[in-house]
């Protein structure tokens, strides 16, 4: 099974949202980071044929989507990040309605539906009405709505948005468990999340793709350039206006920057193993930030 | 504070629902007055501005000038004995009976100024002599209760006092003169707009408080510094501004209406000129009683508003709010349907008789205050005004503390302990359903069909039951009008009395003759009355024969009005037997032309255009491209061709079930009101004067079948068109003003006056009875029904080829 892009290109207007975008993927899951802007929802939309591509292809086993129509929306599962879904409907009627919608047999649905509300958590409240919710039980409804039918391909936008650590966790790791026969796309800007389950990660700049690689490699890029600098508090700004900072944290003794830098930056400063967080703060600088 | 008040006032104008709605409302509003007030018309002349300025001018002569005015009136009465006269000398000259000079403006005719004239020097003339009675009453009352030793400082003398004084008072200082009211008296009478106010001020009163509840940013807004009763008077003041100007706006739609059909008159007239006024207890000109009418509307307005704001802020849920607001006005209108003479007080002091005047029109009512009657007028105002003030400052405080509002989930706690007690006495019952039902598969059964799903989404919408509530409603109030208007109509009682059981049925020669004879009888005795008196004067006749000639005359002068409407029937129908070869009936029209006059049914019209736009709208809905289901929908395998099926499929079903419910209480209430005889069905349309214009064979009946049909079409069509804009829209309000643009704007031009916009007069068409006279008039290809059926192909032709761009969008993007 491969799902393939070949060179999507997408404008609005002046704004460029893909260059070009390519790349080929079989089984696994495959993260897309970027900034706000950079394209992934808009790859996205073109991948489920909600938005029309400039230029380009994206094949699957070879056939172009949007001839197979049909045939690939019925392998396709579909989380955008804020979904609307209807707010009188209860979670297990939703779900219902979902199945109709992606003609899955009654059976299937019947067995289906309480085993997937019930790895996302939602099972106590099925017969509650949506409005009700909050944002991390909409988000994981979501994702369950997502996952109904077994779907072979599934783009997920920012599936963990909203959740406690806890819940992120669990939602990481039913991913990784059902990816195993699934093309799983995630756009997301917590690394955290696909850093320990992404089989590789593509980074999004612009609508260009500025380097892609499995986690190990990339991070394998920050080898000697991720030092732990301890500094004085009245250092700090002094210290974060000449160095990339990724994060400060507070001891005893003082404070300590993570700090990236080809060189070392102060002589007590600590070579350290670097994280694929870094790698992303490496490549998208203080647009990393926004 | 000021800025704030403008912020609130800009968040409740903002709310798309508010403007949707109160636009539809305006426009249903502008629409339904103009349908229901009479048209300045009389014998198909309008009754303009020189009109009535030439009426003035007989009730100016009738006062300053009597015997001006009788000259003038021998004037007419000669012109039209030398006519009859030309009519007795030659056989074959054929009178006209609605002929009538125009000597007094060279362009009305002579006999309807003198007949409005008359119509307003005896309101005049009465006035004077009902208030004269009025205080004898009082008097009388007095002298008897002194008669019986009631303290003369007692309640029950001192109203008798207060009306004494309040009639001679009115006596007095009200210069009543002869004036026409034209336009005001319609604005006064015309109460619809209160309804749609009272609608609107509901969804108002549902965006002051609770948006930001449902939002979350309730706690944020009462954590700062000016976020307490600051922001409450601020809400307050600013839902008390929109309630004011939606009270503006339907009083101003209303009088533009009223403006644009009939005019107004002069204003500055006593309010008694209007006949319903005649007994008005106050001292006041039209111009004054306007104003204060508005007051009391916008009191009323505030007070309900107050009212129902104070309901949403216990509650916080909309639902609720808008249950409580249909309640209350729901009492307001049960009172204010009660009988006055029973119930006086309960059917003067409530919102709705404030709103509409009620309390002002009514007789002179007292409540007794400290001994002393004070005018339910003021005790209304008042306590209006008082309980206004007391719903603000129990809505500001309660805002101020904060309340969490009605939990539902509260609510089902009580359900399942309800539940569960009564489950002990369920048990044997659910025991036998169980043995009954038990074919049925055990497990929760879903409904699996796309069509099942969309019909859910949209039953599951609030807003819509509170739509269809009120248009059901308004359908119901509208159909409870259908009054029985020719019971009014002396002239044709006295035909059903005198003529329509011989005559009744197909038109024959002998019932032509029979009327001939009729004619030719009256003719006679009319001519035979210029010179009976000088015969028994001059002793040609003797006493008794002419007594007997004075009451053969009298009997037929008291059938003549009768014999008009005879003779004009006859006529009618034996011209139109020449012109057509279609013989028509002598119907006695106990309804039907009244049955087939309905026109364009705003109710329905709004229901359909809210569920149509929402249909798709409720889809797209989401703040920005990502956030909205469709492109959920759109990626699943049956989310683009079967969903777009399924929905058109529901909302059209839900269209002609809705379409059958609104014509079957438009048709029940015609026929409970009017007793529509059997044999009307069988007789040829052509035999309604309305219908002359109908050259074919076509029954009543044939033709209320084919109406219907009609109407059923014609609302498919606008629901196809307008779930179509919704898809191609994407956007509730965009979606309404271009479906409102393309149905109504043509039909507002052709009912301003645009003759040649009657052939895309969409209200017409969908009300399809009006639509019927255009095209029997214009006769296209030689067909009564040739440009109704051109009209539908080119509507059917556009609805079809935008359902097809829609489905198009939907399904490929």
């Amino acid at each position: 099974m491969t799902l393939t892009f070949d060179k999507i290109y997408k404008s609005y207007g002046k704004t460029k949202a893909l260059q070009g975008f390519s790349a080929e993927l079989e089984p696994g899951i495959y993260a897309l980071l970027g900034p706000n802007g950079s394209g992934k929802s808009t790859l996205m939309n073109i991948l489920t044929d909600n938005l029309k591509r400039d230029s380009g292809a994206i094949l699957f086993d070879g056939e172009e989507i949007l001839k197979m129509g049909v045939r690939f929306r019925e392998k396709l599962g579909f989380m955008p990040q804020y979904p609307g879904m209807y707010g009188n409907f209860t979670a297990e009627k939703f779900l219902w309605y979902m199945a109709s919608l992606k003609d899955i047999k009654k059976e299937d649905a019947m067995e289906q539906i309480p085993k997937i509300l019930e790895e996302v958590e939602l099972s106590d409240v099925a017969h509650h009405k949506i409005s009700s919710f909050s944002g991390g039980m909409k988000q994981r409804l979501a994702l369950a709505q997502a996952v109904l039918g077994d779907p072979k391909v599934l783009v997920l936008d920012e599936p963990t948005a909203g959740l406690d650590p806890k819940q992120r966790i669990a939602i990481r790791n039913y991913i990784s468990r059902i990816a195993f026969d699934k093309i799983v796309i995630i756009a997301t800007h917590v690394v955290s999340d696909i850093e320990y389950i992404a089989k590789q990660v593509i980074m999004l700049k612009k609508g260009i793709v500025v380097d892609s690689g499995s986690p190990t490699e990339l991070i394998a890029k920050m080898d000697g350039r991720v030092y732990s600098v301890p500094l004085r508090e009245s250092e700090v700004v002094d210290f974060q206006s000449k160095y990339r900072v990724v994060n400060i944290s507070k001891n005893e003794k003082g404070v300590v920057a993570r700090t990236i830098s080809d060189a070392k930056p102060t002589e007590d400063s600590l070579c350290i193993a670097p994280s694929l967080e870094d790698y992303y703060l490496f490549v998208f600088g203080e647009k990393a930030l926004v | 504070m000021m800025k704030m008040v403008w912020l609130e006032f800009y968040k409740i104008f903002k709310a798309r629902i508010f403007l949707v709605l109160l636009l539809l409302l305006l426009l249903a509003n502008a629409l339904l007055c103009y349908n229901t007030i009479p048209a300045s018309t009389h014998e198909g002349m309008r009754m303009d501005a020189s009109f009535w300025e030439s009426v003035e001018y007989l009730c100016k002569t009738y006062n300053e000038d009597p015997e001006g005015y009788d000259q003038l009136f021998a004037e007419y009465e000669q012109a039209i004995n030398e006519e009859f006269q030309k009519a007795f000398e030659d056989p074959e000259y054929i009178f006209d009976p609605s002929w009538s000079p125009t000597l007094i403006d060279g362009k009305h005719k002579d006999r309807v100024l003198f007949e409005y004239a008359d119509k307003l020097i005896e309101t005049e003339n009465t006035y004077y002599e009902q208030i004269a009675i009025l205080r004898e009453q009082a008097i009388r009352e007095m002298k008897q209760l002194r008669q019986e030793g009631e303290d003369t400082n007692g309640y029950v003398y001192r109203y008798q006092a207060y009306v004494y004084n309040q009639y001679t008072k009115i006596l007095n200082e009200t210069k009543m003169q002869a004036s026409p009211v034209f336009g005001w008296d319609a604005y006064f009478s015309y109460s619809y707009a209160d309804v749609f106010v009272f609608a609107m001020l509901i969804l108002l009163s549902g965006l002051i408080f609770i948006p930001e509840k449902q939002s979350g940013m309730l706690p944020l807004m009462r954590s700062t510094k000016r976020g307490r009763s600051r922001v409450g008077i601020a809400k307050l003041v600013a839902a008390s501004a929109a309630a004011v100007i939606v009270v503006l706006l339907f009083t101003a739609s209303s009088c533009f209406v009223i403006y644009i059909k009939n005019g107004f008159a002069n204003p500055f007239v006593p309010i008694q000129c209007i006949e319903r006024f005649g007994t008005f207890p106050y001292v006041s000109t039209v111009f004054s009683y306007f104003w204060v009418l508005l007051g009391f509307k916008i009191v009323s307005a505030l007070c309900f508003t107050a009212l129902v704001t104070l309901i949403s802020l216990i509650c916080y849920q909309v639902l609720l709010t808008y249950i409580g607001g249909a309640m209350v006005f729901g009492i307001c209108f049960a009172l204010s349907a009660l009988s006055g003479a029973r119930f006086p007080f309960a059917r003067t002091a409530n919102l709705l008789s404030l709103a509409q005047g009620t309390p002002l029109v009514s007789r002179l009512y007292a409540l007794n205050l400290f001994n002393m009657p004070v005018s339910y007028v003021h005790v209304a105002a008042v306590s209006t005004i008082f309980l206004t003030l007391v719903f603000y400052i129990s809505t500001l405080c309660l805002y101020m503390k904060g309340n969490r509002g009605v939990e539902l989930k509260g609510l089902s706690r009580w359900y399942q302990a309800v539940k569960k007690s009564l489950s002990a006495y369920s048990e044997p019952i659910r025991n036998w359903s169980k043995k009954v039902f038990s074919f049925r598969k055990k497990g929760r059964i879903h409904a699996h069909g796309l069509v099942y799903w969309e019909a859910h989404k949209i039953l599951q919408y609030g807003n819509l039951w509170l739509i269809l509530i009120l248009c059901v409603t308004a359908q119901i109030i509208m159909c409870g009008q259908v009054k029985e208007n020719y019971v009014n109509d002396f002239q044709y009682r006295d035909y059903l009395t005198y003529y329509a059981d011989l005559v009744e049925g197909e038109l024959s020669d002998e019932k032509l003759a029979y009327v001939h004879a009729e004619l030719d009888a009256w003719a006679y005795l009319e001519a035979r009355n210029q010179t009976a008196y000088q015969d028994f004067s001059s002793g040609k006749i003797s006493e008794d024969d002419y007594n007997e000639f004075k009451k053969q005359y009298k009997d037929a002068y008291e059938k003549r009005g009768a014999l008009e409407i005879l003779e004009e029937k006859s006529s009618y129908l034996a011209e139109h037997y020449e012109k057509t070869g279609v013989k028509g009936h002598f119907l006695a029209d106990q309804g039907m032309k009244a049955f087939l006059s309905t026109s364009f049914p705003i109710p329905l019209y709004a229901v359909v255009l809210i569920l149509c736009v929402m249909s798709f709208a409720m889809e797209y809905a989401g703040k920005n491209k990502n956030d909205r289901f469709v492109s959920v929908m759109r990626s699943a395998k049956k989310g683009r061709k079967q969903s777009f099926r399924s929905k058109y499929c529901v909302v059209l079903l839900l269209i002609l079930g809705l379409g059958i419910l609104f014509y079957s209480l438009e048709a029940a209430a015609y026929m409970q009101t009017y007793s529509i005889d059997r044999s009307v069905w069988s007789a040829p349309l052509c035999s309604l004067q309305s219908y002359s214009q109908v050259d074919g064979g076509i029954t009543i009946g044939q033709y209320v079948l084919v109406l219907y049909c009609l109407r059923m079409l014609a609302l498919i069509l606008t629901a196809v068109f307008m779930i179509s804009v919704s898809v191609l829209a994407e956007n509730l309000l965009l979606s309404v003003g271009v479906c409102v643009f393309f149905t109504m704007i043509p039909s507002v031009i052709a009912r301003l006056g645009l003759d040649s916009m009657r052939m895309f007069d969409f209200s017409a068409w969908f009300g399809a009875n009006e639509y019927f006279y255009t095209s029997a008039a214009m006769n296209l290809f030689g067909n009564d029904f040739g440009v109704l059926i051109l009209f539908t192909v080119i509507f059917a032709i556009i609805t079809l080829i935008t359902a097809f761009f829609a489905r198009k969008k939907f399904t490929k993007g």
